[in-house]
């Protein structure tokens, strides 16, 4: 328990040192946020004098690192402050936003992980047989192609000529179909090549040619013993596509019209919404150390080894 | 579409290279929709239209969902601009110029809010001009909190907190719609249109359904369901797919190929203009341009034709001028312009002594003639390939041009104000009808000069140009209006050549052949969705 809490206070100078560095990017872009605020609102392009204005009244005048101090000190407070484009507190259209992003982004990972495992291990089984080969062709191509293009493929056939599924948007269940595999496609590539090269590995184990020697059959000696050894690694690759697809996919978003943190995040970019920018760099920076932490612990419910290893390392501190 | 099949093909070819593997050809389409039997219109039926991002402000005075810059019509405004850029009645039946500085607006009697709150002088102080006067700076019309008086039941007396005799071509702008007293445009917008507001998701879609109280015709769909579709080929294929059955903003590649499938392809008359703004007071390397000779020889050597014609596929007008004709009305014709002549530019350059080099490319005295061409507003995206056709046009004339592409138009407007560039590409829009707006908004410098200076700070014409335009700020008269501005304009991009206008853009709309009565407008603000309809067969 104490470890638990000592990763997640060790998180917060991280997060606030990632908060800033995007805080200081954020400023050194060419634009003005409150012109850009007064663009977007109003029928005319702002005068001079309204640019100043709106600059005082969003203290944008102070200087940098008062205006970081200022956001940072509200923000351990878990007040955001409010978005510069929708007028709404950060915290109220991130918690509106994230939700769209878990849907597509746990669907997809699971659906990585189901394609991804079973895939590696046959591969791995049968070893530049056609299977290994076409396999290893389809992550290729899953792993180097663009989502964007990808996603306007799918739709092409499955939405356009095949009226299987609609285009973008939010709606039944089938509208979660393209999205979802579209961003499944690449971690579920290179998850496949993962397992593949780890239970290549293992097959030759001293462990594994025990199990078969006792009289076990190829598939119970790679589903009782070999998977589990080929766990941690793969857990650690899954838990960086998992951060990755978590921190919002703004390509697919924007191409399915899906209403998550990737959109909401171009969108604070491109309207130099800097209180948008940091909430979405603090949520970002906090699902990957949430989900470290949380691979950490598995490491240890998974192998006694590293428990028992952390408990002598404790031990010894003690 | 078409980068996005070339990407096809390269990346089909490299995977195959890569792994010795194959990969699924594409065209990117789908069979065609041609239907020849006859339709009759479907009053119940449902539009589904898919318009580009969603930019609705929520909160506060500036609260603006349903009304810009998607325009639902659950709101109207006193007075509309309909696809000729000509002020006509809406809310107000008529209204007249009360010197020295007052609108009289007389109002449209039978006209209800869809609340059932009545239209009427009080109605329309809270539900237009209060909430224009809270807005910073008092909106465009320049409203105060003391600016109305109320007449009668039916009349009402505006009288803005600045000189403005533009009023009735300025309050057509959506922002300045009626909005029921006492509700909120930011979560419910209850207005006195032909459609009522029925729910919104953010960035996904908003739907109005018939208001069958509606003062005038009655709409001729039951309901209209709007998308968002940011990306531009998403919007294209839900198109085709039918998921939607009309579509803003279509790319020009794409138009033959959906005219090909039975999609029908509307343009509007000029709504928005491409144009160069040229540095005439940068600092060195961006000073060539301080040569009115130079920048004259440009503005010949561009061969706007070509431009026309092959980049914008014919869906522009090679006009010389960045506010549209239609608004300049028959003063347009004073903006005289330039005649592409490769050879007379050429020359020009010569006598200005910038000469051939042995590279081709121009100098004078040790000097290239290279220039900085900045892209980026609304996006470089929209622009392309416009400053790669400019690149070989200014090759022709022996000029080395370097396109920067700026990633987002906050950043290609700070470079505008930081005057790092010789050149800038954008796309402007005229969204009310007020010849003046735009030349006193980017290139008047005098006295009343209000703009934010950044386009003033590299291509501001001067005193001759204010001394032209200055009678468009207080003369009534839309005639004498228009030939001031159209005199002004004329010496901002014929006589000192600082603006060079390249394109009129059309807007281009695409639908399915079962959509009726769409009038493709040159303001997207402005789109009148009343006389639609869709044939069921």
């Amino acid at each position: 328990m104490s470890y638990v809490l000592r990763r997640c206070l060790l998180a917060i100078p991280t997060l606030l040192g990632i908060s800033f560095l995007a805080f200081a990017l954020a400023n050194l872009a060419p634009g003005d946020p409150a012109e850009q605020l007064l663009r977007r609102i109003s029928d005319s392009p702002p005068t001079r004098q309204e640019v100043i204005d709106a600059r005082e009244e969003m203290g944008l005048n102070r200087p940098l690192v008062a205006q970081y101090v200022s956001w940072a000190g509200r923000a351990v407070q878990g007040d955001l402050g409010i978005s510069y484009s929708t007028r709404r507190p950060v915290t109220s259209e991130l918690g509106h936003r994230i939700p769209y992003t878990l849907q597509l982004t746990v669907l997809a990972a699971l659906l990585a992980l189901a394609i991804a495992v079973p895939a590696g291990i046959v591969c791995a089984l049968h070893r530049n047989k056609l299977f290994d080969q076409m396999a290893r062709l389809m992550s290729l191509a899953g792993a180097s192609m663009p989502s964007f293009w990808l996603a306007l493929s799918l739709i092409v056939f499955f939405a356009v000529r095949l009226s299987m599924v609609p285009v973008a948007g939010r709606g039944g269940l089938d509208s979660y179909v393209l999205p979802v595999v579209t961003l499944a496609v690449t971690p579920a590539a290179v998850m496949a090549r993962f397992t593949r090269s780890t239970m290549l590995e293992i097959l030759d184990d001293d462990y594994m040619r025990t199990a078969r020697a006792k009289g076990l059959t190829e598939w119970r000696t790679v589903l009782g013993h070999g998977i589990r050894n080929a766990l941690i690694p793969l857990l650690t690759a899954f838990s960086i596509s998992l951060g990755h697809l978590l921190a919002g996919a703004v390509i697919v978003e924007t191409i399915f019209v899906w209403p998550g943190v990737g959109r909401l995040a171009l969108d604070a970019i491109s309207n130099r919404d800097y209180p948008m920018i940091q909430g979405f760099v603090l949520y970002a920076g906090a699902a990957f150390a949430i989900i470290n932490l949380a691979v950490d612990l598995a490491y240890g419910a998974i192998d006694p080894r590293i428990r028992a290893a952390g408990a002598t390392t404790q031990g010894s501190r003690r | 579409m078409r980068t996005f099949r070339r990407m096809t093909v390269v990346l089909i070819m490299a995977l195959v290279a890569a792994a010795c593997g194959g990969g699924d050809d594409d065209d990117g389409g789908s069979a065609g929709q041609t239907d020849t039997s006859q339709p009759t219109v479907n009053t119940n039926a449902e539009l589904k239209v898919g318009f580009v991002d969603d930019q609705y402000v929520l909160e506060g005075v500036d609260a603006s969902l349903g009304a810009y810059p998607l325009n639902t019509n659950v709101l109207e405004t006193l007075t509309y601009l309909n696809d000729k850029y000509e002020v006509v009645p809406r809310l107000a039946e008529r209204w007249e110029f009360r010197a020295p500085n007052t609108w009289r607006f007389y109002l449209r009697k039978g006209v209800k809010f869809h609340d059932g709150q009545p239209w009427n002088a009080q109605n329309a102080k809270v539900a237009i001009f209060d909430r224009v006067a809270a807005k910073r700076g008092g909106g465009t019309i320049k409203a105060g909190p003391d600016s109305v008086a109320i007449v009668d039941e039916f009349t009402l007396d505006f009288t803005p907190t600045v000189g403005n005799v533009r009023v009735p071509e300025q309050i057509v702008h959506p922002n300045n719609g009626a909005v029921a007293p006492g509700t909120d445009p930011g979560k419910k917008p209850v207005g006195t249109g032909p459609f009522k507001f029925v729910e919104y998701q953010a960035k996904e879609r908003i739907v109005v359904e018939r208001n069958d109280d509606y003062w005038g015709e009655k709409a001729q769909v039951a309901r209209i369901s709007f998308r968002f579709y940011p990306d531009a080929n998403a919007r294209l294929l839900a198109l085709q797919a039918g998921d939607i059955d009309l579509a803003y903003q279509i790319p020009r590649d794409d138009v033959k190929g959906l005219k090909d499938r039975g999609f029908t392809v509307a343009n509007s008359t000029v709504g928005a203009y491409r144009a160069l703004y040229l540095n005439q007071f940068g600092e060195a390397p961006f000073d060539i341009l301080k040569e009115v000779d130079v920048r004259k020889a440009i503005a010949t050597g561009i061969d706007r034709k070509a431009l026309v014609d092959n980049v914008l596929v014919g869906l522009a007008t090679p006009d010389q001028t960045f506010v549209p004709p239609g608004v300049l009305g028959r003063s347009a014709s004073e903006v005289k312009g330039f005649q592409y002549d490769l050879t007379k530019a050429k020359a020009m350059l010569d006598t200005a002594g910038w000469r051939a080099g042995s590279d081709g490319i121009r100098e004078k005295a040790g000097r290239k003639l290279k220039l900085v061409l900045v892209s980026g507003f609304p996006s470089a995206e929209a622009l392309r390939p416009t400053p790669v056709f400019l690149q070989s046009e200014f090759k022709k004339l022996g000029i080395d041009l370097e396109i920067q592409e700026r990633p987002d138009s906050a950043s290609f407007q700070a470079l505008m104000g930081e005057k790092k560039g010789d050149l800038f590409i954008e796309e402007g829009n005229q969204n009310d009808a007020n010849v003046g707006f735009l030349p006193v908004l980017l290139l008047y410098t005098g006295a009343a000069s209000s703009g934010s200076g950044v386009y003033q700070g590299i291509s501001a014409p001067g005193p001759t140009f204010n001394a032209l335009i200055e009678p468009s700020l207080t003369e009534p008269d839309l005639a004498k209006t228009q030939l001031a501005v159209g005199k002004a304009i004329n010496e901002a991009v014929t006589e000192q050549a600082t603006v060079l206008p390249l394109a009129g853009i059309f807007r281009i709309y695409a639908m399915k052949s079962t959509v009726r009565g769409f009038v493709p407008h040159p303001s997207f603000l402005n789109v009148s969705w009343l006389g639609v309809s869709v044939a069921s067969r």
